[in-house]
């Protein structure tokens, strides 16, 4: 349905000729053959030509010898037709094999023809969006474009996605793309993202897949420039759809989605190891380890509880809501290991903690219109429960209305509006004692966690209702659980966000002369995003429990006032001009409050008053900036084959340092030249097209930082511990430890791209390809300072980062045998990325762990893994302790990479009739990520690769060497001092021998619960490369639209489709990883691949179906 | 006419295009370039308090704790806190305590001196220079060379030089000297102004003095300069009602015992005391032969105030967390309440004994103890609630520490014995303190004068055959400072001055 392109300008010039004839006729569209209106008609090699009317009609003078008429019309193929004698020529265009459409979108909403552009534009359709199966737009743009990376934050409903075009350009200022709606630009934030805490969402989710028409997504600086300083990390165009033109038809659509989800990847972990110590069992295990008795060894059958008060060893009682007791069991002894512990039964938490999730998607739109004006109205809901047992939900409700109306010939005017509701429910992850993966995959194999809340009652009767019982609390004896019960968590620990957004815009246009148009437009963004976060009293992150409530608002203003002009300077010259002015101002609010350790401890109201006034905490957070600017483009074509676009915009922004220089300009150019205009023979190469284009555009300070302030004083020590001024004394202040500076000015990149566009067989096959090469200068960053100096950073522009990429899009029609046809889309990209300068700071953090973070360092592409690595000499071997093992080195350096080094997508598309299938396949190629769960799973005795177990003789146990010391080990020297004699006097321990040069050392609980685990300082073991293939969508659909079918029923069409999505993935390390690669701990921020407790990812089925009358 | 058309419209480009930037800067302007939410400046007292609330964490945080595991106080047994409890220690461990006394502690104190400079208030003036000595020497300390001369001036030192540990020591002599003369210069009417330690009043005075004086002991013993010592510490805090104590409450993230809120609230189960030597010293079932109880000597009180063994997130022993707050117990010394002893008369008066007994000798050293059991038989620094009464700190008399004597069982000159017992009377006085990591590395005396006194007091290394040596430069230093020695440091090279 290429019907909504009807509102696009087509001007055509009718210039005085010598005519004979008269050829009339009709030209229809390729779908139903109803009418074509503003078809191009040109007689060829001349300057004459029309436009069809409103019913498909044309009239056209033509010379009495006839000649060719040229057929174009966007998105359909274009048809030449000898006119010989005829004087009646209908005609029915047909649809172009290519499945790009001619037709993209600028940064400022203006369509535009493909072919005339000398930069790289990725267009995805509407339907490719929705199709995905994903519930939000964002990650329904994975694959589909290249050059475009997608990394979402988790597989929680909702969750939020990192999106990064060409790689990463700045440094600690913001590297999501632009998003510009239907012309406007909108908010995409992603507000609170750390180490731990709740996955937050993206706000560019807020938009329902379906109301989109086509993304564009303008990769490069010259793209861009319209932009300015919000234009460095690409921009992200989204057009809405609009209603059809045709006839005043009203069509109206309705869709039913059904997905179910199911968990995906999964940490594989051992169930073989009891809770405990040194091979022997545990009931509240030390330091909450799994290196416990050996389960299949056991007795089997029930525990030997210790029921009787007043016995050795009676600790008191826990019953279960249901009246399931549980009671102390005796630890196990070096006599027997298994202690009072005889229960082989082990719980996987794939199976206590998941479940299948869902969303139902229901969305009905209406659009119509007719020559004068068109409407699009949809509502949609998309309610979805998370894979996750409970409180894991997203619930989306959108309403769009977009209306266009033609006034006049001269004036027309248009608005879009939505409205969207989010409302969600989310889980706590990451690094966090309270997270569901934390406490959930740390559990002993052998507790049930699906007891987890009951009555403790204590030795001497007294009862304690509604306690939390976890596995290192088995009891529910104490109010500490150290990590929450997964099962209890979730029901106790509850954390909601409630979004109500509004995005609208309006447009006037004015088209006084022939040659000129005036667009006024003006759009606002606006959502309110309330959110409560609750922990329970019990919540091992706080005891005591907190509440925090707090409102998130942003409101976005932007106007933009643009005239463009058309001239023909002559039969081989066009020009067209745009000049216009955009003002935009951006306001940023929050406000909220905590309290913590509550009076009222249970049935606990959303009461902030609920403790002590000095357990309450108000905070608040404001932020406002404005940008000013005045631009221009202007395109020249020479003779329709070598176009040129110039392009500047000034810009004053009221977040650079008003000590200097306020405005700052940023011009922009490119050529394309469609060099097959000059080829006679076009039979295998029917199209091509050279690009090059140069473009500055760059980035926006934050606001305040061109000043050092003064904060409330304090103490933090990064372990959670904490002092405030304001609880001393008369309180305090003092400066800030990050200098600010007035003379910021925005950071600057400066790009260069080269890259073609080849058609061949009658544009069966196309092909793209595009380098491009960028540095960045002056980036805005803290600068590290030495905390020596006082200052822990200074804001400047100081940063160099350079990149460069090659990008190839294809897209051919393998084969068409009558009826069916199999079509191939693909993808290939690779970008290269170097911090070239970072001012004086050899490492810069940007997100992650004090021992682990993703980094900017000088020399090394951005994002680097940087943490310590095993201590190694100038060779590059590895310095042994005196015993033999590896050794932690003293100071941190690069240890991984996150970049992948390329990344492919091939979709085939097979269709037969009314049936289609398309596959997605993906492959990103290398990129490291730091797994940083299986390390701490190496810790706690749980992940698969400790689930070994090493006999030696007797002599090699007593030379053999093991690590460290630990509570509960009875000797640290050697295997024999550690462990306990088999029968025949050698040694059976859990764990490995190895010789890493100076001869065997064990590798038992006493090395990785320290150095060789993810809690000893050596991260550089835990670092995995991020390689991996997978399927990402299968889709199977099913067009009902035969004639006998719509005259049967009066309905245009029913669509059936199935989607299978993320059904296979392999990769060398996805096993040890233990999660899809394609995560984030951090979220959307400048740091990347750190997988830490990440809650998981999912793998989904749909049923679709769309009535369409 | 036509050129001029020409130009004119030329003209009116520009002016057009000069109007929309003059437009674009006035609506940008609209909108302020400050934040509304921050100030841009605070008082005198205001900066003083900031400095007071960061030099507490810095005594009683991170790195007091570290402390505490390599000189066997406690143990760290879960999770990051194992291989610490190993000594296995990087860069990065550091980089909070060092950001913290740089960037909170000494430049808080600094923009103090200059704001009480301005006003002319050398009571607040001494005071900022006094906690800066204090806090720079503790740093050096641990830390061997660090930034002093160059440190907090970032215009002009982007890179500060690392200065010799012993040249910071001589400079906060410097300036607890200058501090000390300008509590003499004060006029009337200047106050302590932002000070919560005391009462901020310009009574305070002679506190201050005191206090100046008991760290220019501190400094002075660690010298060597034992005459120096004593006669600074006879200045010093001579009684407990002076000592510097960095107070907590009872609200999280707020003001709790930093050891508490760690143990308790952020971190439980990391740090026990399982397999310390200190618990088993003074615990009084304890059957270790070095264990302090005596015919004279009952320390079940200390004890009982210091650790518990209820194994509430760790086997055996663990500091004595328990709160009224919390746990419905009397607090202990790791007490959510529990005031910080920073710098206090139980120090000085250790430093006074042991600076008696290598100048003055067994006499003049076993007097001071003592007064400082005497001192511990009223109660001394427990509780009132964990304080059974008189009798458990019988004086010492010379026969004690003959040959064969209580405190003497393994025949060393009696002058030796009395210097075990009193650096062991300070090992278990600073419990937890920063400084006990300092006495650990200091070499003893007698025919201990080759040991470091955590061989004297017979403390086995948690790894390895002897105990760290320092603490290793922050990571971030070394990331952002090109004068930061390379490579730093390792764990177990001795300092210049406890070499």
């Amino acid at each position: 349905m290429k019907k909504f392109l009807l509102m696009s300008f087509v001007f055509a010039l009718s210039i005085a000729w010598a005519q004979d004839r008269i050829v009339t006729g009709k030209v229809t569209s390729p779908e139903d053959g109803s009418a074509l209106p503003g078809v191009n008609v040109v007689l060829k090699g001349t300057s004459n030509g029309t436009v069809t009317d409103t019913e498909g009609n044309y009239r056209i003078n033509v010379p009495a010898s006839g000649g060719i008429l040229a057929f174009s019309f966007i998105g359909l193929q274009s048809q030449e037709i000898e006119i010989g004698t005829q004087s009646t020529i209908d005609i029915r265009l047909s649809t172009d094999v290519r499945q790009l459409s001619e037709v993209v979108v600028s940064a400022l909403g203006i369509e535009q023809n493909k072919d005339e552009l000398g930069t790289a534009v990725s267009q995805v359709n509407g339907g490719a969006v929705s199709r995905s199966g994903e519930a939000t737009l964002i990650t329904g743009l994975s694959a589909k474009a290249s050059g475009v990376n997608i990394v979402k934050s988790s597989g929680d409903p909702g969750a939020g996605a990192y999106i990064q075009i060409r790689g990463q350009s700045t440094i600690t200022g913001n590297l999501q793309p632009l998003i510009i709606l239907d012309g406007v630009p909108i908010y995409n934030s992603q507000s609170g993202s750390g180490v731990d805490g709740v996955v937050q969402q993206s706000r560019l989710n807020d938009i329902n897949p379906d109301d989109i028409a086509s993304v564009e997504v303008l990769k490069g600086a010259s793209a861009g420039a319209l932009w300015g300083t919000r234009a460095a990390n690409g921009v992200i165009v989204i057009t809405t759809k609009k209603g059809s033109s045709a006839k005043g038809k009203i069509n109206v659509s309705l869709k039913y989605t059904r997905s179910e989800d199911k968990l995906y990847i999964a940490h594989d972990l051992t169930n073989n190891w009891g809770s405990g110590s040194n091979m022997k069992y545990q009931q509240a295990p030390q330091s909450g380890w799994s290196w416990g008795d050996y389960i299949p060894g056991r007795a089997g059958g029930a525990d030997n509880f210790i029921t009787t008060p007043g016995t050795a060893g009676y600790g008191g009682v826990f019953t279960a809501n249901d009246g399931t007791k549980f009671y102390s069991v005796a630890n196990g002894t070096n006599a027997n290991p298994h202690g009072g512990k005889n229960s082989q039964d082990t719980f996987d938490y794939r199976d206590n903690l998941f479940k299948t999730g869902y969303f139902n998607d229901i969305g009905l739109s209406i659009n119509g219109g007719d020559k004068d004006g068109n409407f699009f109205i949809s509502v949609d809901n998309l309610s979805q429960e998370g894979i996750i047992k409970t409180n894991s939900s997203y619930d989306r409700t959108t309403l769009r209305v977009n209306t266009n109306k033609k006034l006049s010939d001269i004036v027309r005017v248009g608005s879009n509006f939505g409205y969207t509701k989010t409302k969600s429910n989310r889980i706590q992850q990451g690094s966090n004692t309270s997270g569901l993966y934390l406490g959930g995959l740390r559990t002993s194999p052998d507790f049930d966690n699906s007891y987890d809340i009951g009555t403790y009652t204590n030795a001497n009767g007294i009862n304690f209702p509604n306690r939390q019982r976890a596995y290192r609390n088995p009891l529910g004896a104490s109010t500490a659980s150290v990590y929450d019960n997964p099962l209890w968590m979730m029901d106790h620990n509850i954390s909601t966000s409630d979004v109500d957004r509004f995005l609208g815009s309006v447009e006037l246009g004015i088209a006084p002369l022939k040659w000129l148009d005036i667009t006024a437009r003006l759009g606002l963004d606006n959502y309110t995003d309330s959110r409560k976060d609750f922990y329970d009293p019990l919540a091992a992150l706080i005891p005591g429990g907190k509440l925090t409530l707090q409102t998130i608002s942003e409101t976005q203003y932007n106007g933009d006032l643009f005239a463009q002009g058309k001239f023909k300077l002559n039969d081989d010259f066009d020009f067209r001009a745009l000049l216009g002015m955009n003002f935009n101002e951006r306001t940023y609010n929050n406000v909220g409050g905590t309290t913590q350790a509550f009076i009222i401890t249970q049935n606990i109201p959303l009461d902030l008053g609920n403790s002590s006034p000095d357990n309450k905490t108000p905070f608040n957070g404001y932020q406002q900036q404005r940008t000013a600017a005045a631009y221009t483009t202007m395109d020249f074509s020479f003779k329709n084959q070598l176009f040129l676009n110039l392009t500047g915009r000034a810009e004053s922004a009221s977040s650079f340092g008003r000590a200097t220089q306020s405005t700052f300009f940023y011009p922009a150019a490119n050529l394309a030249w469609q060099f097959t205009q000059l080829l006679s023979n076009k039979e295998v190469l029917s199209f091509g097209k050279l690009r090059t284009s140069f473009g500055q555009v760059g980035v926006q300070p934050t606001p305040y930082n061109t000043a050092t302030y003064y904060t409330a004083g304090g103490f933090a020590d990064g372990w959670g511990s904490q002092l405030l001024s304001g609880a001393y004394g008369n309180g305090g202040y003092v400066q800030s430890t990050t200098l600010g500076n007035a003379y910021l000015k925005p950071e600057r990149k400066t790009e260069v791209e080269f890259g073609t566009d080849l058609r061949f067989f009658n544009d069966r096959v196309n092909l793209s390809a595009t380098y491009f090469t960028n540095k960045t200068t002056e980036a805005i960053l803290s600068v590290a300072t030495a905390a020596s100096t006082g200052f822990s950073s200074k804001t400047a522009n100081a940063a160099e980062i350079k990149n460069h990429g090659l990008e190839f899009d294809l897209g051919a029609e393998i084969l068409k045998i009558g009826d069916f046809s199999w079509k191939i889309s693909g993808n290939w990209s690779m970008y290269r990325n170097k911090v070239t300068n970072l001012a004086g700071t050899s490492s810069l953090f940007l997100a992650g762990f004090a021992g682990t973070s993703s980094r900017a360092v000088e020399g090394q592409p951005l994002g680097v893994l940087w943490g310590i690595d095993w201590m190694k000499d100038a060779a590059g071997n590895l310095v042994l302790d005196e015993k033999g093992y590896p050794q932690a080195a003293q100071n941190e350096s690069v240890i991984g990479n996150p970049n992948p080094e390329w990344k492919a997508a091939l979709g085939n598309t097979f269709s037969y009739k009314g049936f289609s299938l398309y596959v997605l396949m993906e492959r990103t190629q290398g990129g490291d990520i730091w797994a940083g769960t299986h390390g701490i799973l190496d810790n706690f005795g749980r992940s698969y690769n400790t689930d070994v177990m090493t006999t030696v003789s007797a002599s090699d146990a007593a030379a053999i060497p093991v690590y460290g010391t630990f509570t509960g080990s009875p000797g640290n020297t050697t295997v024999a001092s550690r462990y306990r004699p088999n029968a025949d006097g050698s040694y059976t321990f859990r764990g490995s021998v190895e010789d890493f040069g100076k001869g065997n050392v064990a590798l038992d609980q006493g090395w990785y619960t320290s150095t060789g685990g993810g809690f000893g300082p050596v991260a550089s073991q835990f670092i995995k490369k991020a390689t991996n293939t997978r399927i990402r969508e299968i889709t199977l659909s099913y067009s009902l639209n035969s004639t006998g079918f719509r005259e049967a029923t009066k309905l245009n069409s029913i669509d059936f489709s199935l989607t299978g999505r993320n059904l296979l993935i392999w990769g060398p390390d996805v096993r040890y990883i233990g999660t899809d690669p394609e995560t984030n701990l951090t979220g959307s921020s400048n740091g990347r691949g750190l997988e830490y407790f990440n809650n998981p990812a999912t793998r989904s089925y749909l049923f679709t179906i769309r009535i369409n009358y | 006419m036509k050129k001029y058309m020409k130009s004119l419209k030329k003209v009116m480009v520009i002016l057009a295009f000069g109007a929309v930037f003059s437009a674009c800067e006035k609506y940008t302007e609209g909108v302020s370039e400050f934040d509304p939410t921050q100030p841009t400046d605070a008082s005198l007292g205001q900066v003083i308090n900031s400095g007071e609330v960061a030099y507490i964490g810095f005594m009683e945080g991170e790195l007091a704790r570290i402390a505490g595991m390599w000189t066997s106080q406690f143990t760290g047994v879960d999770r990051q806190y194992v291989a610490l409890n190993n000594y296995t220690s990087t860069a990065p461990d550091y980089d909070n305590a060092w950001s913290n006394i740089y960037a909170g502690v000494l430049k808080a104190l600094r923009i103090a001196q200059q704001k009480a400079l301005v006003v002319n208030n050398k009571r607040a003036l001494a005071l900022a220079q006094i906690l800066e000595a204090h806090a720079m020497v503790t740093t050096a300390s641990v830390f061997g060379d660090i930034p002093y001369s160059q440190a907090n001036n970032l215009t002009d030192f982007p890179n500060p030089a690392f200065d010799k540990q012993l040249d910071v020591y001589s400079a906060t002599l410097v300036l607890l000297n200058a501090a000390i003369a300008n509590i003499d210069d004060a006029v009337t009417g200047t106050a302590y102004e932002g000070d919560f330690f005391y009462s901020g009043g310009a009574g305070d005075d002679d506190i201050w003095k005191a206090v100046a004086n008991t760290v220019k002991a501190k400094i002075y013993l660690h010298l060597g300069q034992y005459q120096n010592a004593i006669d600074a510490a006879n200045l010093g805090i001579t009684d407990p009602s002076m000592d510097l104590i960095g107070p907590h409450g009872d609200i999280y993230q707020s003001n709790f015992n930093i050891y508490y809120s760690f143990m308790v609230y952020d971190r439980p189960g990391y740090l026990a005391a399982t397999d310390a030597f200190a618990p088993r010293l003074i615990d009084p079932s304890s059957t270790e032969a070095y264990n302090r109880n005596n015919a004279k000597t009952n320390e079940a009180d200390r004890y009982n105030f210091s650790y518990i063994t209820d194994e509430n997130y760790a086997s055996g022993y663990e500091p004595n967390y328990y709160s009224e707050y919390d746990w419905g117990a009397p607090d202990g010394y790791f007490g959510t309440d529990t005031g910080w002893a920073i710098i206090a008369y139980r120090e000085n008066q250790m430093i006074l004994a042991e600076a008696s007994l290598r100048v003055n000798g067994f006499g003049a050293a076993l007097d001071v103890l003592n007064d400082y059991r005497a001192y511990l038989n009223g109660g001394g620094y427990l509780n009132p609630d964990y304080y059974s009464g008189t009798g458990n700190y019988l004086a010492y008399d010379a026969a004690d520490f003959a040959s064969g004597g209580i405190e003497n069982a393994d025949n060393l000159a009696p002058a030796d014995a009395l210097y075990r017992e009193i650096i062991e009377e300070k090992y278990v006085s600073l419990l937890g303190t920063i400084e006990v990591f300092n006495d650990m590395r200091r070499n003893g005396f007698g025919s201990f004068s080759s040991k470091q006194n955590w061989a004297v007091l017979g403390i086995t290394p948690n790894a390895g055959t002897e105990i760290p040596q320092r603490f290793i430069i922050s990571q971030a230093e070394i990331n952002s400072n090109t004068s930061a020695p390379r490579p730093t440091p390792g764990l177990f090279e001795k300092t210049e001055v406890f070499n």
